[in-house]
């Protein structure tokens, strides 16, 4: 009898545990889902703001005033583009459309060389 | 008989230990999601600060006629020219970013300021390049983050 019982708890224990390791891998994947997604946003904050920064530099200086990129935002000036990487591993490029002489893309990539934002702007004629 | 004690005796101690590894693998699982969503919680209050913080000093540039620096009672300060003398204040102060509307040319009393979000400290530098110049903005927005805005200084002759 005694036996029994036992045995019985200890099914109701295995399939207890089996029930809560399906739910709480769910509930951590869930969890460290979210966090991702947090951190991607925070990331594109970042990326947002940095192409801002470069655009309201191109549309008060010129747009292809290279000085102004090196000068105010500390840009590395290549011969048709200006790149930096900021301090969290996103790299600022801003070069001139090739369709269009009066539109300047610039283009926001992680560490990995992978497209983070972009944003064209163009030059009023 | 005595086999058969020993089996019984090892069949009610099992599902006690599983019990007590089932519990500490409940708490695990807790102590795990609590800090993720901690986590979570903190990081997407920062990101709403940077952004509250970066989205309303681009428009405020934007909307005003004139932007200076200038380095007040209130530490560094950005001063939006709004007109007829005058204009706000944006500066940082005991962990927020603050703003006053008044005149020009009153002396500031930091405390005074309206809060309009957390930003653990802020400094701003003067840049020109080709007669244009930039204000440089910095802000601290947790103790390893730092996010800059840069925006066109049009001080003008709306300041004199």
């Amino acid at each position: 009898m005694n036996s029994s019982k036992s045995n019985l708890f200890l099914i109701e224990l295995i399939l207890g545990i089996m029930f809560f390791a399906v739910i709480a891998a769910v509930c951590i994947e869930l969890f460290s889902a979210s966090y991702k997604m947090e951190e991607n946003s925070s990331y594109m904050a970042v990326a947002v703001n940095e192409a801002s920064n470069v655009a309201e530099v191109a549309r008060n200086s010129g747009f292809d005033n290279m000085d102004a990129y090196r000068d105010i935002l500390g840009m590395t000036v290549e011969s048709d583009k200006a790149v930096k990487t900021n301090e969290y591993g996103l790299t600022s490029t801003i070069t001139q459309s090739l369709e269009d002489e009066n539109t300047y893309n610039i283009l926001i990539t992680d560490e990995e060389e992978q497209q983070v934002y972009s944003l064209l702007v163009k030059r009023d004629r | 008989m005595s086999k058969l004690k020993t089996r019984h005796s090892i069949s009610n101690i099992f599902p006690v230990i599983l019990f007590i590894l089932f519990a500490f693998c409940i708490i695990t699982v807790l102590v795990l999601a609590s800090s993720f969503y901690r986590k979570t919680v903190v990081a997407t209050e920062v990101n709403d600060n940077v952004r509250t913080a970066i989205s309303y000093i681009r428009e405020k540039s934007r909307q005003t006629s004139g932007v200076k620096y200038a380095v007040t009672e209130c530490g560094d300060t950005i001063i939006f020219n709004e007109g007829m003398g005058y204009g706000t204040f944006v500066y940082a102060y005991e962990g927020d970013l603050m703003e006053i509307f008044t005149d020009l040319d009153s002396s500031l009393v930091p405390g005074d300021g309206v809060r309009i979000c957390s930003l653990l400290g802020m400094s701003v530098e003067e840049k020109s390049s080709d007669n244009v110049d930039y204000l440089i903005i910095d802000m601290k927005t947790d103790d390893e983050n730092e996010n800059t805005i840069v925006i066109e200084a049009n001080t003008g002759a709306d300041f004199e």
